[in-house]
């Protein structure tokens, strides 16, 4: 326990004049002894300490830059932790701003009969590498390294990019002892600040301090336009003061981030503070405004992307050809998005604005998501219907914090057409995509609706549910074969899926793939919707099954599911950290009408269940009747609700568990 | 303004010259079958300048049918400091023909190639991406590599799974002095010969192309795809000059790279000394010297030009504890040549199938290991890994061809195959069940051999979260708990893990009624039957030797009896043989269950065989027992 002392002191005699938490090279003897991370005994490696501050510091030629200087010590506990010898520093650059690294200091520290033996990483450490034309990587790989080896790292990033203040993560996929980042801000910037993530910070302090720099300015007197004469300059120095706001967010024995499933990106879970230019206000210059109100935002986006829907006349033509004897509102709509979906082929790319204009997007018939959904906007435009942009976060891009006037938060932008008194929500980059609904990793909270008239927050949600209905006839032979129809009916998010197998395998490959796990036959396949994108995807199988009972002696078993039940609890772990988001809603229906041969009767069949979880947050119902010959089975499990908090899994892993259980009972025959 | 004109005018007739050329109805109906692309020009040039001088003439025209094709329309070009791109030029035509855009420089992706294992590699690629959304459309890319080095000759591969080829050619052209050699495979056309201004050119040309599809469990691609391997004579690569027209000869120019790179620093040697004094056996100083350097050193791929094959000096990676496979099985070969064992370094295709083509010397190698010979005793050194136990050969350099270099040259071998005995799943399991179907079960696995590498179970052995995750993941039982667990892994030279479980199983028997069904086969159901096929056209071949063993014995409650017990099954074939055995004793079920399946290659009228062995199997997996309540 002695090892979390200097933790716990710090605290206690934090002051602003205070000493680094952590000096190069200096190593606490028992950090070097260490085998096994207490607080994390499954740890491949542990951070000891991860120390930065960020100042910005005046420089003559370039004014204010941002300084990133950080120390990083890391004890390697397995050989599984080796991979943290290993490190990149990323520096961007464009034509007139840029990044660079110095002071770059790589340490290795090892005991060797009882002693600290220090190994510098020489030049051959160190490899530079020119990614791409506006990103180079410093990567650095320690000397010398094996268990039970401390590896440090020191760096000074000096950047021209005062936006891009240096966020922290306290939290890494290690345990870290200790995490801390301090910040050094002149008053003439100021950045918004939020937390995000699970551990709760122990130390968050500010203060202000006076502080001052000098500019010193060249006057030239003389030269060329005084006819010659010996040029002369004459230097002036100012003495500015002003006020610099420093900070401390600091915090101890952060556990390791571990991946969960149902999870949308770690960045919306991995503790984390982030920073955002909000304004500056230079003496004489008054305030320049960043980050504005959300109502900036939307004004300062309509204005670039709005005169871009009115604009553009000579896309008319292509409407009224597109929409020609088309009356209705909604049928032009779903018209012009048919059109932009089957036209323009979307470059894999998020954006949130368009380089091109509608015009040369339509030209091109290639496009960002911004560019096909801009295109999109302006030709519904034109055919008079109203429509608005909505900006929103992929799933991948992270929660949008609506109490945080940014539009960073943003990479993607769709369309809102309103109909009548429908608002849809389209999106041009996937052509599988019915009318009204959007990509399933653009269901992330809330989308940012911009008009002429301002902003709204709206719902990213779907205007169809997402259902899958397995519906079968089946007769059940004396030879045990089950013999019939089956009927799969996929909405929402399921039809997308399966009509992308279907197009991109092919009937015969698909029917292949569904068969792949089961012992069957099928004598005949029908895919009556598959190229309407609008409908359900419909299938109907005449199916054969060899190998669905079991004959004991005259007692047949069977299951009543032939497809479609679930065989497994999807979740596995007995405890979860946190919520579990499936994305949207569903559901799954199983309706089954088994006919039974001549000669056998019931003997027993599984009993009904109902059962809901609060709210009816999800629900499951399972009925299984006999009448004459005639079995009929019901099964219909339903997740109402997209998001479920880590308090509600106990409850949504056992009401899995007992779906799981309920849908394996089976169906007895017996001999009359 | 006048360049400008100058461009367009050149591009109008280029445009003009190939309208008709490119226009998709120029396609034979028959290549446009079951394809999503066809390949109407395909032409490889290779023109051996001096023995480290070469260019690469590429000219590819692709029509993309649908858009499962697109991906034809991008374009890789790979290039390092020793290669460089010219004359790059690509256009896309439509349906009809006619050009309706060129490739603009800034519509070049240029950047650095990460190849996910090493940490810094001088290779770039250039990306261009021409898809379009209008089908069908047609891609043409033309440029040619300027090769500042003579190792490796491209070689050309006539077919695809859902691709066809229109017109395709290959082309080598050299000075008479140096000649490189090549093979062909699935190949009856003969090539042309012409001399022309002191060169030798000969070309295959190819027409009209269908696809062609890999059946499952069928032999691999090169068996059946018609291609073309090259390679030099005489080269030379960064001042380093050799010929590889033997395997020896191949060898001996590794020998040349590695030569003097084996110096070890004095206080080294000192601790290979003292290492290997008081041991007795060979194997014991071996086994001493290569966990010294297994705990020592770690994998970082660092490769920049001759580096791609020439292994970093062992003083280097004795000071800085890393280097790459090649850096590291050097470094083991001087530990052990310091301790007074002969060894040897050995280059292997290592991962996927690892067949290399044995008959036609060439670097066709993508990794390096260690070798101690001792006959059939050899034992084979992995030094990437710092976890692999002394002398196992897992799955990825197992089991295949691989060349050893002596300092005589190059001399292909044999890396070691596990019996299916070796390669082991042995289970035991008590199951207690209760009257309401939940049940508490104790289950120990033993996995040996190639299966110890199981969905990654080597690699967890070391940390104890990553192993209930793996517990988690890989129990094939519809609802449990973990109450506890352990692995414990034997690091012999056919090393094991022996996962034991304790868990409890929620409603692992479903009751119905009276009756209580329970599936004996806890976690061991096969699932995947091979697909059913009409036609068979190609040798069935089988790649893995494994034996699994499961033992279940299940307690029931006192009033429970079994209404039905089935009857034992046996499944026999040439593939593998099964047995499931049910039987009652004494208030207890005892499964048991064996498969055995093994490495074989069977001809094509078998392959029905192997379909019913892996059904028969999955249908015996899923057999229930049934219980009845006494009362």
């Amino acid at each position: 326990m002695k090892r979390f002392s200097p933790v716990l002191l710090l605290i206690s005699i934090f002051s602003y004049a205070q000493k680094a938490p952590i000096k190069f090279g200096n190593i606490p003897m028992e950090d070097m002894t260490m085998n096994v991370y207490a607080k994390d005994s499954a740890a491949e490696a542990v951070i000891l300490a991860d120390y930065a501050e960020s100042t910005l510091s005046y420089n003559q030629t370039k004014g204010f830059q941002l300084i990133f200087e950080r120390i990083r010590r890391v004890k390697i506990l397995t050989k599984e932790g080796l991979k943290w010898a290993d490190f990149s520093i990323p520096l961007y650059h464009d034509s007139d701003q840029e990044e660079k690294v110095s002071s770059l200091k790589v340490t290795t520290f090892n005991l060797e009969a009882g002693k600290i033996v220090e190994t510098k990483a020489k030049n051959e450490s160190f490899l530079k590498e020119k990614y791409d034309a506006n990103l180079n990587i410093t990567k650095v790989t320690w000397p010398n390294v094996s268990v039970g080896s401390v590896l440090e790292l020191s760096y000074k990033v000096t950047s021209d990019f005062v936006f891009n203040f240096q966020d922290w993560e306290f939290q890494s996929t290690i345990p870290t002892r200790w995490s801390e980042y301090r910040a050094s801000i002149p008053e003439y910037y100021n950045y918004e600040k939020f937390m995000q993530g699970y551990v709760t910070l122990q130390v968050a302090e500010s203060s202000t301090e006076p502080q001052s720099l000098i500019i010193t300015s060249k006057d030239r007197e003389g030269g060329e336009r005084s006819g010659g004469g010996a040029v002369r300059s004459t230097f002036s120095q100012d003495k500015i003061e002003y006020l610099e706001k420093k900070f401390r967010w600091a915090s101890a024995d952060i556990p390791a981030f571990k991946k969960e499933p149902f999870m949308t990106t770690t960045k919306d879970y991995v503790s984390k503070i982030n920073f955002e230019l909000s304004f500056t206000d230079f003496p004489n210059s008054g305030i320049k405004q960043y980050m504005g109100s959300w109502e900036d935002i939307a004004k300062s986006y309509w204005e670039r992307a709005g005169s871009e829907i009115t604009g553009n006349n000579g896309l008319k033509k292509t409407v009224e050809e597109i929409t020609s004897g088309i009356v209705a509102p909604d049928a032009k709509a779903l018209a012009i998005y048919n059109y932009v979906k089957q036209t323009v082929l979307w470059d894999g790319t998020h954006r949130k604005y368009a380089e091109s204009s509608p015009r040369k997007t339509l030209d091109e018939k290639k496009g960002s998501s911004a560019e096909a959904n801009l295109l999109l906007a302006s030709l519904l435009e034109k055919a008079e219907l109203q429509v608005h942009l909505v900006l929103l976060s992929t799933r991948d891009h992270g929660f949008v914090r609506e109490s945080f006037p940014v539009s960073t938060q943003f990479n993607y932008m769709v369309c809102a057409v309103q109909i009548g008194e429908k608002t849809l929500l389209l999106d041009a980059t996937d052509k599988f995509l019915p009318m009204g609904m959007l990509p399933e990793k653009c269901l992330n909270g809330k989308g940012f609706l911009v008009s002429k008239e301002g902003y709204k927050w709206v719902d990213l949600v779907s205007a169809s549910r997402t259902r899958r209905v397995y519906s079968a006839d089946l007769v059940l032979t004396e030879t045990g074969e089950l013999k019939g129809s089956l009927k799969i009916d996929k909405s929402g998010y399921h039809s997308v899926t399966a009509r992308k197998a279907f197009v991109s395998k092919g009937e015969k490959e698909y029917v292949k793939s569904f068969l792949s796990t089961k012992p069957w036959e099928i004598s005949k396949s029908e895919f009556p919707t598959a190229s309407e994108v609008n409908q359900p995807f419909k299938e109907a199988h005449e199916i054969t099954i060899n190998e669905h009972l079991t004959d004991a002696g005259g007692t047949l078993y069977f299951s009543p599911f032939v497809v479609g039940k679930e065989n497994e609890n999807p979740f596995k772990q007995e405890t979860r950290v946190y919520p579990i988001d499936f994305g949207h809603s569903f559901d799954e229906v199983y309706i089954a009408k088994l006919t039974i041969p001549e000669g056998y009767v019931v003997d027993e069949l599984p009993k009904s269940k109902a059962m809901a979880l609060p709210q009816n947050a999800s629900k499951f119902l399972f009925n299984v009747t006999a009448s004459g010959n005639l079995i009929s089975v019901s099964s219909t499990l339903s997740i109402n609700r997209s998001l479920f908090s880590q308090e509600e899994y106990p409850n949504l892993r056992e009401f899995f568990s007992q779906v799981v259980a309920k849908q394996a009972e089976q169906i007895v025959l017996k001999k009359k | 303004m006048k360049n400008f004109q100058l461009v367009l005018g050149l591009l109008l007739a280029f445009s003009a010259n190939a309208e008709f050329k490119y226009a998709v109805s120029n396609i034979p109906a028959e290549l446009k079958e079951n394809v999503n692309v066809v390949v109407r020009e395909d032409h490889m040039k290779f023109k051996i300048l001096a023995k480290n001088k070469a260019t690469h003439h590429v000219h590819y025209v692709v029509t993309v049918l649908n858009e499962k094709g697109n991906d034809f329309a991008s374009h890789d070009i790979w290039y390092d400091k020793l290669t460089k791109v010219t004359d790059l030029n690509a256009y896309v035509y439509d349906a009809a023909g006619g050009v309706i855009k060129r490739l603009k420089n800034k519509e070049i992706y240029d950047h650095a190639y990460h190849d996910g294992a090493s940490l810094f590699n001088d290779d770039r690629l250039k990306s261009i991406d021409l898809s379009q959304s209008t089908y069908p459309y047609t891609v043409e890319f033309e440029y040619e590599l300027e090769f500042n080095f003579l190792y490796y000759i491209p070689g050309f591969w006539v077919g695809g799974e859902k691709e066809s080829y229109q017109n395709v050619s290959y082309e080598l052209s050299y000075p008479p002095s140096l000649a490189p050699r090549y093979k062909i495979f699935n190949i009856e056309a003969s090539p042309n010969k012409v001399s022309e201004l002191g060169f030798e050119n000969i070309k295959w040309s190819f027409k009209d192309v269908k696809p062609i599809k890999r059946e499952a469990s069928g032999p691999p691609r090169e068996e059946i795809v018609p291609h073309i391997l090259a390679a030099p004579s005489t080269f030379e690569f960064e001042g380093y000059s050799g010929t590889m027209d033997t395997w020896q000869h191949f060898g001996q120019w590794i020998v040349s790279l590695n030569k003097g790179r084996d110096l070890l620093p004095e206080e080294t040697k000192e601790k290979v000394r003292s290492l290997t004094k008081g041991l007795t056996t060979q194997e014991e100083k071996i086994k001493a010297l290569y966990e010294y350097m297994q705990n020592k050193t770690r994998y970082v791929g660092i490769q920049l030009g001759i580096g791609g094959y020439q292994p970093f000096e062992a003083s280097l990676v004795d000071r800085t504890g890393y280097g790459d496979c090649k850096a590291l099985s050097n470094y083991m070969v001087a530990l052990l040549k310091e301790a007074g064992i002969a060894s040897n370094y050995i280059l292997i295709k290592a991962g996927g199938s690892g067949s290399f083509n044995t008959d036609f010397p060439s670097t066709q190698f993508n990794h390096a290991i260690t070798a101690v010979p001792n006959g059939r005793d050899t034992l084979w050194l992995e030094c990437t890994s710092q976890t692999n136990p002394f002398g196992y050969q897992g799955r990825f350099t197992g089991d295949r061809k691989a060349l050893m270099i002596t300092e005589d040259g190059g001399k292909i071998v044999n890396t070691i195959k596990y019996s299916p005995e070796q390669n082991s799943q042995l289970r035991t399991a008590e199951v207690e069940l209760d009257a309401t179907g939940n049940a508490k079960a104790k289950i120990r696995t033993t996995n040996k051999g190639i299966q110890y590498e199981n969905d990654g179970l080597d690699n967890v052995m070391n940390n104890v979260d990553e192993q209930k995750k793996w517990i988690q993941n890989n129990t094939e039982i519809p609802n449990f708990n973990i109450n506890s667990f352990s692995m414990v892994e034997k690091k012999d030279k056919i090393p094991s893990a022996i996962v034991s479980l304790d868990l409890t199983l929620n409603r692992y028997a479903t009751a119905s009624g009276k009756r209580i069904f329970v599936v004996p086969n806890l976690m061991n159901r096969l699932t995947g039957i091979p697909e059913k096929m009409a036609e068979r056209k190609t040798d069935v071949v089988r790649s893995t030797n494994y034996l699994d063993l499961d033992t279940i014995k299940f307690t029931i409650p006192e009033n429970l009896y079994p209404e039905f017990l089935p009857e034992p099954i046996k499944i026999n074939s040439k593939f593998g043989e099964y047995e499931a055995n049910f039987k009652f004793d004494a208030g207890k079920v005892i499964y048991t269950r064996r498969m055995k399946v093994w490495k074989c290659r069977l001809p094509k009228e078998t392959y029905n065989e192997l379909v019913d062995f892996y059904k028969n199997v999955n249908k015996a997996d899923n057999t229930k027992l049934v219980f009845l309540n006494k009362t």
